[in-house]
């Protein structure tokens, strides 16, 4: 360093330790802990990792941490399990560009797969035949295709694909004894690999010559930096060294090399000999924090170059947990964490400090709950509490206690201090400060000095001084037991009383606020008759319903409700009211009184104090944290201790605004002070993931199996389809936004496509539950936000099947369905066959009949036949062939009856050949010709029974009278259907028949009768021949 | 003279039967019995008959089975098949496998003797049922070993149209004779053909 950067640098330095040592604490910031009541394994975390998913990993001393904002899970090693974790001591993690997580243990190294959930491990006793080698791996760098890491006896080179690790040792000297000696590693933007020994420098891999070459970094004076243990390259490209000489700044264009040992070594208050920093990381403002062994959480502003260090402050819970911590690390939110050792977690975010948080701490606030703030002329801030009266001045950053102070008769008095004022009109410089039990004190600024004011008598309730209003020449003080007004010159004070429908009085009774607007008029909240309005002038109570057009005076003090807590003023005149049920807002132009309550989105009904910011929003503190009402969208945004405020109780009448336009709101355990116009706010999109899956309300991990089966493939993570037996049908999957800010802030909505159609109200639940779902293919979409409602509208999703049941598939439909149709067509078939069986039956019956019967009249015809041959007595043998020839019609009308029956006979068809092939066999013994026409009928049309018997006796008959009676040479027999009827003529040519003659024979009125029954028309024309016309109703 | 032999299983049928054609004077009935079996028994050169007169429903082997045996023993005989159904499946069938004709039990004996003459002159009676079933079986589609000539076939639709055999002789003027002769042709082509039949399906497998 040249001599004039060296005096710069001293120059800065002095300065700086001035700074440092003159302010008593540094800026509040608030530290999250995570620790092993949160579910984290062990204490002592040596490394920290946030995945490509967002996960955040801890490595600690006993067993590896995965970190989803929620919940712990945790991986150790497993005995005769070889795909756990080698070993619970982690030192080291990195993620490669392919998404596993390698941990260098203490024996072995291990990559981790998301998708299995399982280790692999490396074992170099496995590589390398030398039992001496040492096997804990302190650190680990990966590339796309080696994977880096070091042990205390150099660095290996493991080559993914081929499997093979290459060893390189740094040092030519022997130093395997040794076993103090760390090497780390750590690749520079520039992609150069350095090795970091702690013991023997810092070495540059040099990939042409494939070994390890010693740089040095020389410092002022030449004398090599020792103990390098730890680099770090910021944004800018400088990189940034722990060592012995403390904190290094080198420029690597340059070769400057700048040493901060001083201020380190002011700022710790030791002597640096030994490296004392262990990690080093940058936040997203470029300032620079360093974890130390011991000597709390450095922060450097890296402009300003000033030193701040965090330390462990017992009474301060949200101090660092521990001053030992092993790493800093910065996650994609801008999130710093720390790995303490014996403390678990830290958590450090600006997004939590938009309400910058003052609690009580050892250099700080010296008390817990706060009871009332007040900016005096001089910028201090007053704050006064339980047990406590603080003085705070922003410049020096400096607490100054008073609460000593206050003594009556010499003695301290203890007392609470409820309100401050300053005085306005007297030339001296004074405060009052109003007491619980001890009147009203008065500070004289310049002295420094606390004198009793006011005492109204041994009443205590006169003496609770809530409340106070300087307007001039008096003081006003509200006290529980009435209100007073005290001259400030003489002391002197009257006593108003208010009795009710009396408005002169003031009765004794709790007097919570005094305002005075800029109309003059003179606001008396109280805590039992609501709001009353004094004339300040002639001193008395006015009746607020004169003021107000649309109520009277009951009216408006039942509206506003009887307990008044605060009464402000906005910039455009609106009286803004305070009270235990809620806000009101009295216009005084239009007379009207608006109410809002917790359902009108107020977080909570008590309103403790009304501040109105630069872009004339409302702030209010209550119960339930502190809201922001915007009146042009009549919006309540409401912030809760998540948020980063004291808690979520407030205190009445502690809250003020600054001149430089800060709101500041005490409540029971310090209190929050911020500008409006300067939130921050987290404008990092988290990303969605799928944590857990619970089956009946049990978890199931990867491979678990349940049920028979195993239900998780792959962790649901990383699971693109869930696949779910009916029976499985009650489920939840847990969800979570991975942003670390607040995650009891994030908010979750879900919607299951094919079951809902909206996206559920937003809530902080980070789990949905489903049960009884019809079978089916569902998607779960979930969105996720981060704690200041930044929505990853795409949000992660996941497909869910259902299978139904074997009672739901198709295949099971089918199988039932066909069952059934095969029992249908068996009971059909049955009964056809019974049908059939009986058909059957008859015919046989009547075919059985007609076989015996037949042959044995077929017998008696030829013995008839026979003795009519032999017979010489002409009577005798006309007697033998009329018998024979009965016989044989007996026979043949049996054969009659036996084709009629059967039911294979009933079609058209059969019905035409039997009438050919009798009228033919009948006529062509006598040569007459016969012509036969059909028309109008399918041959396969069905005729019934009945009809076709009766048309075909009908037509032997006729056929038979032809051959018998006429002397025809031919015959026309046609059947004929059409719409209208089935006619059957039968006509012949002859001449000879009588029909007188033959009616009476049994012929025509069989004939007749026959067509009777077939409901026909039976017709006898005997005109060129005889003709037979039988008319039926038609077949269809 | 024509020698009949009749097989039935009515005795007193039978005995009727024998005793009526054996009174013509144009037949003698050498051979009376009960069964095919005891024809063969009893058949010898000097009782062989020239019409075989069968039942089908017989005791032991069928009337329509037997035929092929039969015709085997004594090709030059007529077999006429003695019915008491006209049901002319099996009466085609009868007909295909040798039969000459059938007659119906029930026929008055002038019938049955008018029929039997008829044959023994060499002619085939054919009823128009019959006929229909020849036309059917004689389709042209058919791919047949003999089909019908045409002269055969318009008799055979005569006879389908009840035509008796001395209209159709006057209708394509041929005499009767010439008539009962195609008719016999028509017969025996059904023989071949379903002797034809036979074989190709038993060269097929199928029987």
């Amino acid at each position: 360093m040249n001599p004039k950067s060296n005096l710069f640098c001293k120059i800065i330095t002095i300065s700086l330790f001035v700074h440092i040592s003159i302010s008593g604490s540094p800026p509040q910031i608030r530290f999250e802990h995570l620790t092993i009541n949160d579910g984290l394994s062990q204490s002592s975390v040596r490394a920290i990792l946030q995945d490509s998913y967002g996960f955040m990993w801890f490595g600690t001393q006993d067993g590896l941490n995965l970190y989803n904002g929620y919940e712990f899970e945790i991986f150790k090693n497993i005995k005769n399990d070889t795909t756990s974790i080698s070993n619970n001591f982690i030192n080291d993690l990195q993620e490669d560009l392919n998404g596993f997580i390698w941990i260098a243990t203490d024996n072995g190294l291990n990559r981790f797969d998301h998708s299995t959930r399982k280790f692999k491990r490396i074992d170099l006793h496995d590589f390398f035949n030398n039992k001496s080698l040492s096997n804990s791996i302190l650190s680990i760098n990966a590339t796309d295709t080696n994977v880096w890491f070091s042990t205390k006896d150099g660095v290996y080179k493991y080559n993914i694909e081929r499997n093979s690790i290459d060893i390189y040792k740094l040092s030519s000297l022997e130093y395997d004894t040794l076993s103090d000696v760390k090497v780390s590693l750590f690749r520079t933007r520039s992609d150069m690999l350095w090795a970091i020994t702690n013991m023997f420098g810092v070495y540059d891999y040099d990939s042409d010559s494939n070994i390890f070459k010693e740089i040095k970094f020389k410092q002022a004076g030449n004398s090599p930096l020792l103990q390098l243990n730890e680099i770090y390259e910021d944004s800018e490209g400088i990189f940034w060294f722990g060592s012995s000489a403390g904190l290094n700044k080198y420029n690597s264009k340059t070769s400057e090399l700048i040493t901060y040992k001083e201020e380190i070594e002011s700022i710790t208050n030791e002597n640096i000999t030994t490296n004392i920093i262990n990690s080093i990381t940058e936040d997203d403002f470029g300032n620079l924090w360093i974890a130390t062994s011991g000597y709390g959480l450095i922060y450097l502003n890296k402009k300003s170059e000033e030193f701040v260090v965090y330390k462990n402050d017992l009474i301060n819970e949200k101090s660092i947990s521990i001053d030992v911590a092993h790493k800093v690390y910065k996650d994609r939110t801008g999130i710093i964490w720390i790995g303490t050792d014996g403390g678990g977690v830290d958590k450090m975010s600006t997004y939590l400090n938009h309400f910058s948080l003052v609690q009580q701490s050892t250099y700080g606030l010296s008390f817990k709950s706060v009871r009332s703030l007040f900016e005096d002329r001089y910028g201090n801030i007053w704050i006064s509490g339980y047990n406590g009266l603080d003085r705070y001045n922003p410049q020096t950053n400096k607490y100054k206690q008073f609460y000593n102070e206050l003594k009556s008769n010499g003695k301290t008095i203890n007392d609470i201090v409820y309100s401050i004022i300053e005085d306005k009109q007297l030339p001296e410089k004074y405060l009052y400060f109003g007491t619980e039990g001890n009147g009203i004190f008065r500070y004289d600024i310049s002295s420094e000095r606390f004198s009793s004011f006011f005492l109204s008598g041994s009443s205590y309730g006169n003496n609770m001084i809530l409340c106070m209003l300087d307007d001039g020449h008096n003081l006003w003080a509200g006290t529980y037991n009435g209100l007073f007004k005290i001259n400030k010159k003489s002391g002197l004070y009257k006593k108003y009383l208010y009795k009710e429908n009396d408005l002169s009085v003031i009765e004794p009774q709790n007097i919570t606020s005094l305002f005075k607007d800029a109309g003059g008029n003179f606001w008396i909240g109280t805590s039992q008759h609501g709001l009353l309005l004094m004339d300040s002038k002639n001193e008395k109570l006015v009746s607020l319903g004169s003021l107000m057009s649309n109520l009277n005076d009951q009216q408006v003090s039942l509206n506003i409700g009887k307990y008044i807590k605060c009464i402000f003023e906005s910039n455009i005149g609106e009286l803004w009211v305070g009270t235990t049920e809620g806000l009101f807002k009295i216009n005084k132009d239009s007379k009207k009184v608006i109410s809002y309550t917790v359902n009108d989105g107020l977080p909570n009904n008590v309103i403790y104090g009304i501040l109105e910011d630069d872009s004339r929003n409302l702030w209010l503190s209550t119960n339930f944290g502190i809201t922001v009402f915007n009146p042009i969208e009549k919006t309540f945004t409401n912030y809760d201790y998540l948020d980063g405020l004291q808690s979520n109780e407030f205190n009445t009448n502690a809250y003020m605004k600054s001149k430089s336009g800060t709101l500041y709101f005490g409540g029971i355990r310090g209190f929050n002070y911020f500008n409006p116009s300067k939130i921050e706010f987290n404008t990092t999109v988290p990303n969605i993931v799928f944590t857990d899956f619970y089956l009946f309300n049990k978890k199931i991990d990867v491979g678990e199996v349940f049920n028979n089966r195993v239900i998780l493939e792959r962790p649901i993570t990383t699971l693109d389809t869930l696949v779910l037996n009916y029976s499985e049908n009650v489920f939840t999957v847990y969800f979570s936004s991975l942003d670390f800010s607040a995650p009891g802030k994030n908010l979750y909505s879900h919607k299951l496509e094919g079951f809902n159609e909206e996206f559920s109200i937003p809530t902080s639940n980070r789990f949905v539950t489903y049960t009884n779902l019809n079978p089916g293919k569902y998607v779960l979409i979930v969105k996720g936000s981060n704690n200041n409602k930044l929505w990853n509208e795409s949000g992660v999703s996941l497909v869910i099947i259902i299978n139904p049941p074997f009672w739901l598939t198709w295949w099971f439909f089918v199988f039932v369905a066909s069952v059934i149709i095969m029992i249908l067509f068996s009971i059909y078939k049955y009964r056809i066959n019974r049908i059939l069986e009986l058909e059957r039956l008859r015919v046989k019956i009547a075919s059985d009949l007609h076989d015996e019967v037949g042959a044995t009249l077929t017998k008696v015809s030829m013995r008839a036949q026979m003795l009519e041959m032999q017979v010489n007595d002409e009577k005798e043998a006309s007697s033998l062939k009329r018998i024979s020839e009965q016989s044989r019609e007996a026979v043949s009308t049996m054969q009659d009856i036996v084709w009629a029956i059967d039911a294979r006979n009933d079609d058209f068809d059969n019905l035409i050949n039997k009438m050919k092939d009798t009228a033919y066999s009948i006529l062509a013994e006598k040569d007459i010709k016969v012509n036969f026409s059909v028309s109008g009928i399918n041959s396969d049309n069905k005729i019934d029974i009945e009809l076709r018997q009766n048309l075909y006796l009908i037509l032997k008959e006729s056929v038979h009278n032809v051959m018998k009676h006429s002397d025809a040479t031919e015959t026309k027999i046609s059947l004929e259907n059409n719409k209208d009827s089935l006619t059957m003529i039968i006509s012949d040519n002859g001449k000879t028949f009588n029909q007188k003659e033959h009616y009476s024979g049994q012929g025509l009125r069989n004939i007749e009768m026959r067509a009777k029954k077939i409901n026909a028309v039976c017709q006898f024309m005997n005109e060129n021949g005889f003709k037979v016309i039988i008319k039926a109703p038609p077949i269809l | 003279m024509k020698n009949i032999a009749i097989i039935e299983d009515d005795i007193e049928l039978r005995e009727l039967l024998d005793k009526y054609l054996s009174h013509q004077n144009e037949f003698s009935c050498k051979i009376s019995v009960d069964s095919i079996e005891d024809f063969f028994e009893v058949l010898s050169e000097e009782n062989k008959p020239d019409i075989i007169l069968s039942d089908i429903g017989l005791p032991g082997k069928q009337g329509d089975e037997s035929l092929r045996a039969i015709k085997e023993k004594l090709p030059e005989a007529e077999i006429v098949m003695l019915t008491v159904h006209d049901d002319p499946e099996k009466i085609f069938k009868c007909l295909q496998g040798g039969a000459s004709g059938y007659l119906l039990k029930n026929s008055p004996l002038e019938e049955i003797k008018k029929y039997l003459s008829i044959l023994a002159d060499g002619g085939s009676p054919m009823s128009p049922r019959i006929a229909r079933k020849v036309i059917e079986y004689f389709r042209p589609k058919q791919k047949l070993e003999k089909p019908l000539t045409e002269r055969e076939y318009d008799i055979v639709v005569g006879l389908v149209e009840g035509l008796s055999y001395k209209m159709i002789a006057d209708k394509y003027n041929i005499s009767i004779d010439t008539v009962r002769q195609h008719i016999r042709n028509v017969y025996r082509k059904l023989n071949v053909n379903s002797k034809a039949e036979v074989i190709t399906k038993k060269l097929r497998g199928e029987i």
